[in-house]
This record gives C-alpha cells, sequence and structure tokens, in this order.
C-alpha cells in the first residue's frame, strides 16, 4: 500500500499555507502575521497587536469569502472530476471535456436571462439555490445524454463519449450564444462571466446558499470508492462479486452533478480542474478510489486557491478571469499526459 | 447442486437457446463445447445470472438463482469474464483484492492476506504484485483475474465457479495451470462450468461435456462418449482423428486440417487468367482429398468427370472409337479386373472376369458368376483408356461426361491383350470430343388423383418377374418413389434408416447372402455374396464381401428406406430400396436369388425378424 497518510498530510499541510498566503495577497497587501491576528480575533483569541480596521474589513467580507469558494468549488471539482472518470471507466471523462458543465451553464444562463419572469433577484439569498438547481438539472441531463449515447454493449465507449461531449458542448454554446442576442448589457456581462468563470462575485449570502450542494457532494461521494474501483473492471464483473452497479452508478452521477452544477451556478465554467487533479493523484497515489476521490477534494481546493490568487496578482490591479489561468496551467499539462500515456487512455 | 430446468432464451423472437435441462453436480467440472454462434457465452450469461432466461429456470442448491441477493451470490459464485478490460492503473494487488470487497465486513477465519497471497501465488502472479494492470500482456492480466475470481470464493468449500472461454488469451503452460487449478478445485467440492474452444484441453480437463449447436443441447456425457470424430464434424465441420491415449487413456483429437487451393478465390477470373491447368488443379485437389470421387472432384472444378480426363489426352488418356459393343466383347480376355459403377451416394466394386457377354435388346449383358451387369450401351458416348499414378483402366462416359462404369487392370490380368485392345480402337483423331450436356430433364411427378390406382395396383399385383417393374412405372407415368407410396398394401412401407442397418449388420452375422442393386443412367452392378465387415466411416457405410467385392453408400444422402414386395412366378420377392432426396435410387438389396427358384427363406426371416 502507497503511503496514504503520508499524501493526506502534504495535501492538507499545503492548502492551510496556501489558503493564510493567498489571503494576505491581492490588491491591497495583508502581511502573513496580521492575518493570523485577525482570524484569531474573529474566533476569539485576542492578545496580538491590532491590525487595522480597512484590512479587517477587507479580510473579513471581500477576501476570506472568495477564499473559502475558491476552497469549495475546487474540491467539488476535483472529486467529481475523479468520480465520474471513474463511472466512465475512462482517465479523461471530465466535466467540461463531456459537456456537462456547459449543460450546467446553459441552464444558468436560461435562468439568467429568464430573471425578470421569475420574481427573484438572483443575487439574493434564494437566486442561489434557483440557479444551483437549474444548473445541477443542466449538469444531470447532460451527463444522462452522454452516458446513453456513450454505452455501447453495456459499457462505455471513448470516442462515442468524447464525441457526444462535443455534439453537447456544441448544442449549449450555440444556445448559450443565442440567448446572448436577446440579453441586455447587464445580463451580457453576466453571461460573459459565466464563460470565463470566476469567483468575483463571492460573499457570504451566496457561500450559505451553495455549500450544502457542495459539501454534501464531497463527504458522501468518497463512501463510493470500493464501487468505483469495482466499475473500473467492469459493470458486470463488479456485479459477480456482489455490487450492484446500476445503484452506485446513479447515486455517483448525481451526487457529481450536483456539485459541478452547483459550482457552474457561482463561478461559471472553470476547465481542467476536474480533469488534471485525479490524473496528478494517480500517478502520486495509485488508482484506488479510495484515496483518489478525498485526496482529489483536496489537491483540486489547493489548485483552485492557487489559480485564483494567481488571477487576482498576476495583473493587479486588473484580474484575470480563473478559467484563463486554470487552462494556462492545465492544457500544456493534459497535453503532456496525452503525449506519455496515449496508448493506455485511448484503448 | 446446479440445475438447469429447460430454459431457453429469445431476442426478437429469435431463439438463442433452446430448452436446455442439465444438472452439475457437487465435484464436477463441465465443459460446454461448440462452434461460434451456438449459444455457449448466452448460456454462461445466463448461469452467472447476468441474464434472464425468456424461459425455464435455474436452480442453484435448492434455491431459485433470482431469489438470491447479490452478496449471497457473490459469496457462493464467482464468474471469469473472457473479456476484462481495466482502464486506470490499478496494481495487481489491488485488482485481486477487489475479489474480497464484499468479504471484508463479516471477515470468516482467513485473512485477506493470506487468500491474497495463496491465490496469486497460485495463478503465476505474484512477482507482479506491484504492477500497474495496464502494463501487463493480456495474458498476464486474464491471470490476476483469475486469481481476484478464485479469491472472491476461497473460503467457500462448495462454490461454483463460471469460466468463460478462460484460457484463449494464455499461453501453453498457463492454459494447462489454469484448467488443472479449476479441476483440483473440484475435488475440494466446487463445480465448475467452462466455455472452451480447444477440445483437446476439455477432453483433458473436464469430467463431462456438454456439446451446444444451434442453440440446442446436442450432446452431453463423458468426453470420450461425446467426443467422437462423428460428433465433433457434426458440432464443428472439421474433421478429425479421436484416439485414445495408452498410458493416460485420455481422448485425444488431432484435426485433419484443411488445404486451400488459391486458384478457387479468383473464380471470378476469366478463365485465361487461371493460368493453371485444369490437369494441374485437379491433381491439386486429388492429392488434398485422396478419398474424393472423380465427380465431387469435377463439381467443385466446375467441369464434368470427362473433361478431366480429356485433360490429359496425348499424354496418359487415349480416346478409343466409341464401338461400345465392340469393346465390351474384348473384356473377357482380359481375364481378372475390376469392375467399378457409382452413382453420387453409393459405389461398387467386384473383381472378376466378364463372362458371358449377351445382348437382350438395347441391353447388353454380363451374366458372370462375380461380374453381373447390365449396360445400356446406346448411353455409352465416350472410351477413354487412362493410366494414372500406375493404375491403368478403362472409362465410360456419356454424353454428357457424367461417368458410367470403369473397368481396371488387376495383377491377374493380360496387360498384352489390353495394349493390343487400345491400339486396335484408338481413334485416330486424339482431340476431345464435344459434349452434348443435354439438360436433364427432371421428371415431373403426375398428380396422384390422374393416376388409375386400381389399375396399377392389379398390375403390381400380376407381375411375373421383378423386372417388370420399370415397365410398370413407364405405363402408369409413376415415379418409383410415387410408385412405393401408392403401392398395394403391405406391398412397400417406408421403414428407419437404423433398421436397415439392423438389417444389414443382421445379414452379415448369420451369413445370409445379399445382392446389392448399384445403379446409374447407363449401368447397373449386382454385387451378389456374402457380407463379412460391415462399418461406418464418416457419413460413408462400407460393405464388404467375402469374394473381396465392396459396396459404399453416404447414410447421410439417404432419404427414405422402403421394405418392397413383388411377386413373381417363383413366389414374392423382398427387397430393401434406398433413395436420395430428389427420389432418384441409391442401392437396392435383395437375398441372393436365381430365377427360378424362390426367395431364400433366411432372407425373408432377416427382415421380418428387423423391420418388424
Amino acid at each position: 500500500m502507497r503511503n496514504k497518510k503520508t499524501i493526506y498530510t502534504c495535501l492538507t499541510l499545503g492548502l492551510f499555507i496556501v489558503v493564510v498566503f493567498s489571503l494576505g495577497l491581492g490588491a491591497m497587501h495583508i502581511p502573513v502575521l496580521d492575518v493570523i491576528t485577525i482570524l484569531a480575533k474573529r474566533i476569539g483569541i485576542n492578545g496580538f497587536a491590532a491590525a487595522d480596521d480597512l484590512a479587517e474589513n477587507v479580510l473579513l467580507h471581500v477576501r476570506l469569502p472568495r477564499i473559502i469558494l475558491g476552497v469549495l468549488v475546487g474540491a467539488a471539482l476535483g472529486i467529481s472530476g475523479a468520480a465520474i472518470q471513474g463511472i466512465f471507466r475512462n482517465p479523461l471523462a471530465e466535466p467540461g471535456l463531456i459537456g456537462i458543465s456547459a449543460g450546467a451553464s446553459l441552464f444558468a444562463v436560461l435562468i439568467i436571462g429568464m430573471e425578470s419572469f421569475l420574481f427573484v433577484s438572483l443575487s439574493e439569498f434564494l437566486g442561489f439555490y434557483l440557479l444551483a438547481f437549474g444548473a445541477f438539472a443542466g449538469a444531470g441531463l447532460a451527463a444522462m445524454l452522454v452516458y446513453q449515447f456513450s454505452k455501447t454493449d453495456g459499457k462505455p465507449n471513448v470516442a462515442t463519449m468524447l464525441l457526444a461531449g462535443i455534439a453537447i458542448n456544441a448544442l449549449a454554446g450555440a444556445l448559450t450564444g443565442l440567448l446572448t442576442y436577446t440579453a441586455d448589457e447587464q445580463q451580457l456581462r453576466t453571461i460573459t462571466f459565466w464563460m470565463l468563470g470566476s469567483l468575483g462575485g463571492a460573499n457570504w449570502d451566496m457561500i450559505i446558499g451553495i455549500a450544502p450542494f457542495i459539501l454534501i457532494p464531497v463527504f458522501l461521494l468518497p463512501l463510493y470508492g470500493k464501487g468505483l474501483n469495482l466499475f473500473a473492471i467492469g459493470e458486470h464483473q463488479a456485479e459477480q462479486i456482489g455490487m450492484n452497479p446500476g445503484k452506485i452508478k446513479n447515486r455517483v452521477v448525481i451526487l457529481s452533478t450536483l456539485s459541478v452544477g452547483a459550482c457552474v451556478s457561482v463561478t461559471g465554467i472553470i476547465g481542467f480542474v476536474g480533469l488534471l487533479v485525479p490524473h496528478i493523484i494517480r500517478l502520486i497515489g495509485g488508482a484506488d478510489h479510495r484515496l483518489v476521490l478525498p485526496a482529489s477534494a483536496l489537491l483540486g481546493a489547493l489548485v483552485l486557491t492557487v489559480s485564483d490568487m494567481l488571477a487576482r496578482v498576476l495583473v493587479a490591479p486588473v484580474e484575470l478571469p480563473i478559467g484563463v489561468i486554470t487552462a494556462l496551467l492545465g492544457a500544456p499539462i493534459f497535453l503532456y499526459i496525452l503525449y506519455k500515456d496515449k496508448k493506455k487512455i485511448l484503448q | 447442486m446446479l440445475r438447469v430446468e429447460s430454459i431457453s432464451y429469445k431476442i426478437n423472437n429469435r431463439y438463442l437457446l433452446k430448452d436446455i435441462t442439465f444438472s452439475i453436480r457437487k465435484g464436477e467440472m463441465v465443459a460446454i463445447l461448440g462452434a461460434n454462434g451456438a449459444g455457449k457465452s448466452t448460456l454462461m450469461k445466463i448461469l452467472c445470472r447476468e441474464k434472464q432466461p425468456s424461459e425455464g429456470r435455474v436452480v442453484y442448491d435448492a434455491k431459485n438463482l433470482d431469489d438470491y441477493s447479490a452478496k449471497e451470490l457473490a459469496s457462493k459464485r464467482a464468474t471469469l469474464y473472457q473479456q476484462n478490460t481495466v482502464s486506470l492503473a490499478f496494481t495487481v494487488e489491488e485488482i485481486v483484492l477487489m475479489g474480497r470487497y464484499v468479504k471484508e465486513k463479516d471477515n470468516t477465519n482467513i485473512s485477506n492476506e493470506l487468500v491474497l497471497k495463496e491465490t496469486m501465488e497460485i495463478c503465476g502472479v505474484s512477482h507482479l504484485a506491484d504492477r500497474s494492470m495496464l502494463t501487463l500482456s493480456g495474458g498476464e492480466q486474464q491471470r490476476v483475474h483469475l486469481a481476484r475470481v478464485l479469491a472472491q470464493v476461497w473460503d467457500n468449500k462448495e462454490a461454483l465457479l463460471l469460466l468463460d472461454e478462460p484460457v484463449s488469451s494464455m499461453d501453453m503452460l498457463y492454459q494447462h495451470q489454469t484448467l488443472a487449478i479449476a479441476n483440483a478445485l473440484t475435488k475440494k467440492g466446487f463445480m465448475v462450468v467452462c466455455v472452451l474452444h480447444e477440445i483437446n484441453l476439455a477432453a483433458q480437463y473436464a469430467d463431462r461435456v456438454i456439446m451446444l449447436k444451434g442453440g440446442r443441447k446436442w450432446w452431453d456425457g463423458a468426453p470420450e462418449e461425446v467426443l467422437t470424430n462423428r460428433n465433433i464434424f457434426t458440432a464443428f465441420g472439421v474433421h478429425t482423428q479421436v484416439h485414445t491415449d495408452p498410458r493416460t487413456l485420455l481422448t485425444q483429437i488431432t484435426p485433419n486440417g484443411f488445404k486451400l487451393d488459391a486458384a478457387v478465390f479468383n473464380s471470378n477470373l476469366a478463365a485465361s487468367h487461371n493460368k493453371r491447368s485444369l490437369k494441374e488443379r485437379f491433381i491439386s485437389y486429388r492429392d488434398e482429398y485422396p478419398a474424393k470421387p472423380l465427380w465431387q472432384i469435377a463439381e467443385i472444378l466446375g467441369v464434368t468427370p470427362a473433361e478431366i480426363m480429356f485433360a490429359g489426352l496425348g499424354d496418359n488418356v487415349i480416346l478409343l472409337r466409341p464401338e461400345m459393343d465392340a469393346i465390351l466383347q474384348r473384356i473377357e480376355g482380359l481375364g481378372l479386373v475390376k469392375a467399378v459403377t457409382y452413382n453420387e451416394h453409393c459405389e461398387a466394386e467386384r473383381i472378376g472376369v466378364y463372362r458371358n457377354f449377351s445382348k437382350e435388346g438395347y441391353t447388353t449383358l454380363f451374366l458372370g458368376e462375380d461380374i453381373d451387369l447390365r449396360i445400356f450401351a446406346d448411353r455409352w458416348k465416350i472410351a477413354l483408356a487412362v493410366e494414372d499414378r500406375g493404375k491403368e483402366s478403362l472409362q465410360f462416359f456419356d454424353c454428357n461426361g457424367k461417368a458410367l462404369h470403369q473397368i481396371y487392370l488387376t495383377g491377374g490380368s493380360y496387360r498384352q491383350v489390353y495394349l493390343d485392345l487400345i491400339a486396335e480402337f484408338k481413334q485416330k483423331d486424339q482431340s476431345a470430343p464435344l459434349l452434348e450436356k443435354t439438360e436433364q430433364k427432371e421428371r415431373e411427378e403426375k398428380r396422384d388423383a390422374e393416376i388409375d390406382i386400381s389399375d396399377f395396383h392389379q398390375a403390381w399385383n400380376n407381375m411375373l418377374d421383378t423386372h417388370e417393374f420399370y415397365g410398370l412405372l413407364k405405363r402408369f407415368g409413376l415415379t418409383r418413389t410415387q410408385a412405393l407410396r401408392l403401392a398395394p398394401p403391405s406391398r412397400a412401407v417406408q421403414v428407419s434408416l437404423e433398421s436397415f442397418r439392423r438389417t444389414i449388420l443382421n445379414c452379415s452375422d448369420i451369413e445370409v447372402p445379399v445382392m446389392m442393386f448399384t445403379a446409374n443412367e447407363g449401368c447397373v452392378q449386382i454385387n451378389t455374396g456374402q457380407l463379412c465387415n460391415v462399418n461406418s466411416n464418416g457419413p460413408w457405410l462400407n460393405l464388404s464381401e467375402r469374394s473381396g467385392g465392396e459396396t459404399r453408400l453416404n447414410e447421410d444422402d439417404v432419404h427414405s428406406v422402403w421394405h418392397v414386395v413383388k411377386p413373381t412366378v417363383d413366389g414374392d420377392v423382398n427387397s430393401l430400396e434406398l433413395y436420395g432426396a430428389n427420389g432418384n435410387m441409391i442401392v437396392q438389396f435383395f437375398g441372393e436369388r436365381k430365377p427360378g427358384i424362390p426367395e431364400l427363406e433366411s432372407w425373408k426371416k432377416v427382415l421380418i425378424n428387423n423391420l418388424s
């Protein structure tokens, strides 16, 4: 057995360091010590030298929600990427690649377009739920379509899966494009934000709104580690060992699309995290889903926090869309994996 | 115990499995054999509960297979699929451990580590434990999956092991190793059902063989019972030699192998493109199928038997003037020769002297003791002298190029007389004569209603000689099989092929001499004598006579067998007549008989004993 404990410790420690570090970075620099002081004060530990109020305000109402959102979304993307790769029995399956994110964003954009008919302001608490559910419905529909299309003789076929993903991406993209024509200026800006992804809109309401959709899958999905392992040797084979593949498949797909939908509804499409994070975990720790699932959540959170930090500081005071950063980091690594493992992946 | 109770499986109203019933006892290893598409895999899928039978049910340990929970069944039954693809980089050890997943909680007395160690050791994958599955060869992967499947039921004493073509990707060592493992587990109380393609592995390791064909259970029994060359040919269409190893007493099967001539792949090319001459193609075919008769090879090459012979003109074949009666009168002078007459279903040969040449109307007769022939010489159009593989013969063909009769020289022949005969009758122009190739007209059967049945019955009952039967057919415009069908009561009765066989074997056993009439369009050869040996070789039934004569008939071609009774001045004459699917006569059997003497009592008795 590979050393699971070391992997978990490194990832948790790394995540903590990155979170603290990125809390200090940004348009306004806050030294690490101040960050710790302010956070300590919030949870009732005084005795450190007081930092100034402005720094405290920026930290608590701008940076902290944004970084917590980054951690949540990163964890959700990482773990659902790993789960979906497990269900499709293929390391190329990724929510963005096979159309799940596009489906979610299409439905989200639809809801934005109909905002005036819904009598609900989308920037409010209830609005986040509505958006999250809409995105979940879109993600679920896309996942179901791709799975049905890609299934030949009871097992998913990689080529068909990718082709179906391309088709769904194109369709959702076209419909989203169509909607942008009917959108007003404000809506247009929101829609553009969807396509590139950003953590910029983070606030505490939003976090409380989507937290259950992300936390429930993140804590439940690791329970299906064994089931997904058996999926890797085939559905029929899993059944012979005494698992119920249909049940596992349904639950895992629902949980992962739920979390992906929730992420897309607040941050837009952030690509490559769900594809790369599980890959890196497997390279380090092997393919056992009992490790891959939780570790992908941790690494996903870490990667997204770093990406968001870069997005904020690289060309400060202007912000880059986070999707640009993850794609810039992810695409070359993805190409490298393809180059190295192409024979293994597309069998 | 596993009981399969008349299960059928159909898709879109097409049956993939039909009414299959068998049961497997504890400690039994059963091999399922059959050609591609025979239903083996479907049967396995039903046994492992992946598919539900359309009809019937499977009972395992007194409980319906459907009534088991997935977990319960998993601890009693493990399945190794033919194809197992792992797409993620799991290590070998992780894969084998998956077999224990359901077990981990209610752990029995054996620890998972021990099971892991033992199964991996047995399957020869211990040294691969930390390797990624993606880096292994197909055979190695299959062995890992075997270890996983064994691990799943390792702590059970009487589990059911289902193996669907487990060894197709393995090398020789592990093919045997795998089946030896399965066989060893049966000694412990396991039941093993195993789909195999390699018939010798089945013979070696299985306690029982079930052979499927077209979705049905064709045979079921011990390997030495089921694996006969006839059964194997029926199931797979391959001729084989089946031996019993004298040391191990195991059945061993050696397929005869095929040889194909690439020329046949180019049949769509013009003849000029086909560079090999007819003669070369004929020789190459005959070398491949030494047992095939000339007419069959001719059919494959798309020519007539005569045309094959014409290819040798100027070389080993000499064309004679078609003065048939003149030639035939000289045959007696050749001394001992072998007479051969055949049709598509039956072949007769006999060594003797062509004595007592005579003519009776259009019919030429040889009424010798050994050679007894009726020849319709007006049908004989081509006469050839052939020297082939050291054998010299005279061969006669009709206007369509069909072979009618052959006369082979033997050690007791006067070769000089033969050479003189050839010299005398040699045609000046040795180019191949044109064949007429008249269309064979199928005789249309009259409708039964058009026939005057009572007249026909009367005529039958008033026959004075068996020879009159042919005239009877002509007079009433009947085909032979139609006449038998409409015969007077108890004059013609259809009997089974099996009872025909019994009769003939009985004749050979209790020494009843018989007459066998083998006929084609130009000739009837009558071999009379005591049968001394009756045996089967594939579809061929060989009847050897004490005199050295031989009659071979193809039982697969036999469509109907009739017991016919014809009245004569000497009393009733009984015969057994065999017909092909198109109503052609294959061969007729009578008791030995001479005009003026009543039929043998012993022949009549044999018929009564074996046919009723």
